[in-house]
């Protein structure tokens, strides 16, 4: 039977990381029991990391003070259909722009790419003016349609395109395929890892969204979750239990998200480089 | 039979004539914005509701907006001419507000007596701290002195009785040696476990009533010019960094480790208000244990700070007279008792600065005449432009003297200066 030769270096490289994964995750822990503790206990030094006693009031008051449901669906409601809008259209832009040949088609990415310098705010009030004109204010239209057109992911997925080796498309080309079959035959299963990672930060993106919900809505009904938990804290006073109640409840969707799609987001950032 | 006839069809006509002119009366609808917490919104909106029923040809639409982009948001609204009517806002945001004429000029509706609301009523001090550059914007909504919050088992555990004597003719100096006997080792462990004092924050609004105490001004009157290089406010600084480094009363940032050492019972004194009173009721130990008493003098006045939350008109309304109305009922009608329910205010108008108002609202730690003293202690605060930025400015530069990065004369020399370009041009 042969045995692994003890190498120190793992030891010392598995010792680091698990300290690097620790006190990565002790945000986490606290945050997770800090939802369970009475206000008394949250400052408590040394920390109690197991609260006793453990209480779920918190999570009553969050549903108490405010509409949370409600938050949590238009939450999930605006993320799931955001994500998969942005990720069509950033498809069929990024093939557009990679493989079927227009003129201008460069010069017009370039356009397209130098929108991405325009900072956010500046493009606020004349964005609020064109959705008020639209009439899409506190609507789902305007927490969902703007945010699907992205130049980032556009560029991002054009450049996984272009590594698609040209003999796939001229091949199926010669066989008959048209662009429309290209693209879902050939570059999109192709590009699962890029499409997959880019879809695990679409989503959150859009689950963390603040501002443009903030600005955009204006009713109870039509708020998310990151708008509602800010209304938990002010200058003076934040009431971290109930905070953290909603922060755990927040965090559910996205570690479902993760661990459905971990080995696209692995993927991804390894073959593009990708990392928010 | 025709007179009975008649007699119904005039009936029938009178009540179709009412019933028209309430039909054809125009329902006005009005934007008011806060930036309320969760747990008070419910108190507002409860007024809201109120004001609806009383006054049904007003329509109330409310938006709570969290604080960290109140700002942001109405600015972006009336950029693109969606401005609300009515605003809660910090008394500090008013320069900014004012200067950029997002505000109503009150006046002319004081002068024309409309509305149950006069500012002859007010304590003198909220009149003058609410009439900027000569004129009145806004009014108050929420009204909290400072005073001393403490813990009454860390001052028996020590042998002191924290009676009100105490605190009489407290100073800030005579702080220390009374902080010396609270600060303790409880496990003799070197390291120090309960700090006497704390809630010294960093920005220029909570280090005005020491600088005013050592007979220092943050301000001209005017509030054009920041006035902090003087040996009077290094004199101020200086007190309250020896309560951290020499006499190491109040823990340092490595110490305090961004808790609140009072909730765990680790600090015995805390320079607090009463915008506080339904977090501290929150202790499991405040109604056993917690104590107020009066905040601590200086050797010039015994000048006090506050925390103030007002309203105002937006000058962009188109119902004025409405709005009024609103602002009337929610901060001098109903509406204040509705607000004052939540503890986190004190009246300003002088018929009501008395033990007899306060008394049914204390809670179980409060005491009425700790707070009327408070009240009687406050000469109005600063009000600089920018002040957001100012703010800023003021903490960056107390973090640098608390962690020796800087001098205190040096140091107040540089923020005066760049407190003075922060507001230049304003």
């Amino acid at each position: 039977m042969a045995h692994r030769k003890f190498n120190p270096g793992i030891v010392l490289a598995y010792i680091v990381l698990s300290i690097g994964a620790f006190s990565m995750a002790i945000p986490f822990i606290w945050m997770l029991s800090t939802a369970f503790k009475t206000p008394s206990q949250v400052f408590v030094i040394p920390p109690k990391w197991i609260p006793s006693p453990i209480i779920t009031d918190n999570f009553k008051k969050l549903f108490s003070l405010m509409p949370f449901g409600r938050y949590y669906f238009n939450s999930i409601f605006v993320s799931v259909t955001g994500t998969f809008g942005r990720l069509l259209l950033a498809i069929l832009t990024a093939y557009a722009f990679s493989w079927l040949e227009f003129p201008g088609r460069d010069k017009i990415f370039i356009l397209y790419l130098a929108t991405m310098m325009i900072p956010f705010h500046v493009r606020l009030v004349p964005m609020f003016l064109i959705m008020r004109a639209l009439r899409w204010l506190d609507t789902y239209y305007v927490l969902i349609i703007p945010g699907l057109f992205s130049v980032y992911a556009a560029f991002l997925l054009r450049q996984f395109f272009l590594g698609i080796h040209r003999d796939l498309i001229d091949a199926a080309t010669i066989d008959g395929c048209n662009s429309w079959t290209i693209l879902w035959r050939i570059v999109v299963p192709l590009s699962t890892p890029a499409i997959g990672a880019l879809g695990i930060f679409t989503f959150l993106d859009e689950w963390n969204s603040f501002m443009w919900p903030l600005i955009m809505t204006s009713s109870n009904k039509m708020r998310v979750i990151p708008v509602g938990l800010a209304f938990l804290q002010d200058q003076y006073y934040t009431d971290y239990t109930i905070l953290m109640a909603g922060a755990v409840l927040a965090l559910v969707p996205v570690i479902i998200v993760f661990l459905a799609f971990q080995r696209y987001f692995v993927r991804g950032i390894v073959l593009s480089g990708l990392k928010e | 039979m025709k007179r009975v006839f008649s007699g119904v069809l005039l009936v029938l006509f009178i009540m179709v004539s009412i019933g028209s002119i309430g039909y054809g009366a125009e329902k006005i609808t009005l934007k008011f914005f806060h930036y309320l917490r969760a747990q008070e919104q419910q108190v507002m909106i409860s007024a809201l509701e109120s004001f609806m029923k009383k006054y049904p040809n007003i329509e109330i639409k409310y938006e709570f907006v969290p604080e960290s982009d109140y700002i942001t948001k109405i600015l972006t609204l009336l950029a693109a001419g969606e401005a609300p009517d009515v605003i809660g806002l910090k008394d500090l945001m008013i320069p900014d507000f004012a200067l950029q004429g997002v505000l109503t000029d009150l006046d002319p509706i004081f002068k024309a007596k409309k509305g149950s609301i006069n500012p002859m009523q007010w304590i003198s001090p909220m009149r003058k701290h609410l009439t900027y550059r000569g004129k009145i914007y806004t009014v108050p909504e929420q009204f909290s002195p400072q005073v001393l919050y403490g813990n009454k088992k860390l001052f028996k555990d020590t042998g002191i009785e924290p009676t009100p004597q105490i605190f009489e003719n407290l100073t800030w100096e005579g702080l220390i040696p009374l902080g010396q006997k609270l600060t303790r080792d409880t496990n003799g462990d070197g390291k120090i476990d309960v700090f006497a004092f704390g809630g010294v924050g960093g920005r220029y609004d909570d280090r005005s009533a020491i600088i005013w105490n050592y007979g220092g001004q943050l301000m001209d009157p005017n509030f054009t010019r920041w006035t902090l290089d003087t040996p009077q406010v290094a004199k101020a600084y200086q007190v309250l960094l020896d309560m951290i480094h020499k006499y190491h009363i109040i823990p340092t940032p490595e110490e305090s480790a961004g808790v609140d050492l009072f909730s765990i019972e680790k600090m015995a004194l805390v320079y607090s208000n009463r915008y506080n009173g339904p977090y501290y009721a929150t202790f499991s130990w405040a109604n056993e244990r917690m104590f107020i008493a009066k905040a601590p003098k200086g050797p010039v006045n015994d000048r006090n700070r506050t925390s103030c939350r007002v309203m105002g008109i937006v000058s962009t309304t188109k119902h004025p007279e409405e709005a009024w109305k609103l602002i009337c009922y929610l901060t001098n009608e109903e509406g204040f008792q509705l607000q004052a329910k939540s503890g986190r205010t004190l009246p300003w108008r002088a018929d009501q600065v008395n033990k007899k108002f306060l008394e049914p609202w204390m809670l179980p730690f409060e005491n009425a005449d700790v707070y009327l003293n408070a009240i009687s202690r406050w000469h109005g605060g600063v009000l600089p432009p920018n002040s957001d930025v100012c703010r800023k400015l003021t903490i960056d530069a107390w973090d640098a003297m608390v962690l020796k990065k800087i001098g205190v004369k040096e140091g107040l020399k540089k923020l005066n200066d760049d407190l003075n370009k922060a507001i230049k041009g304003w």
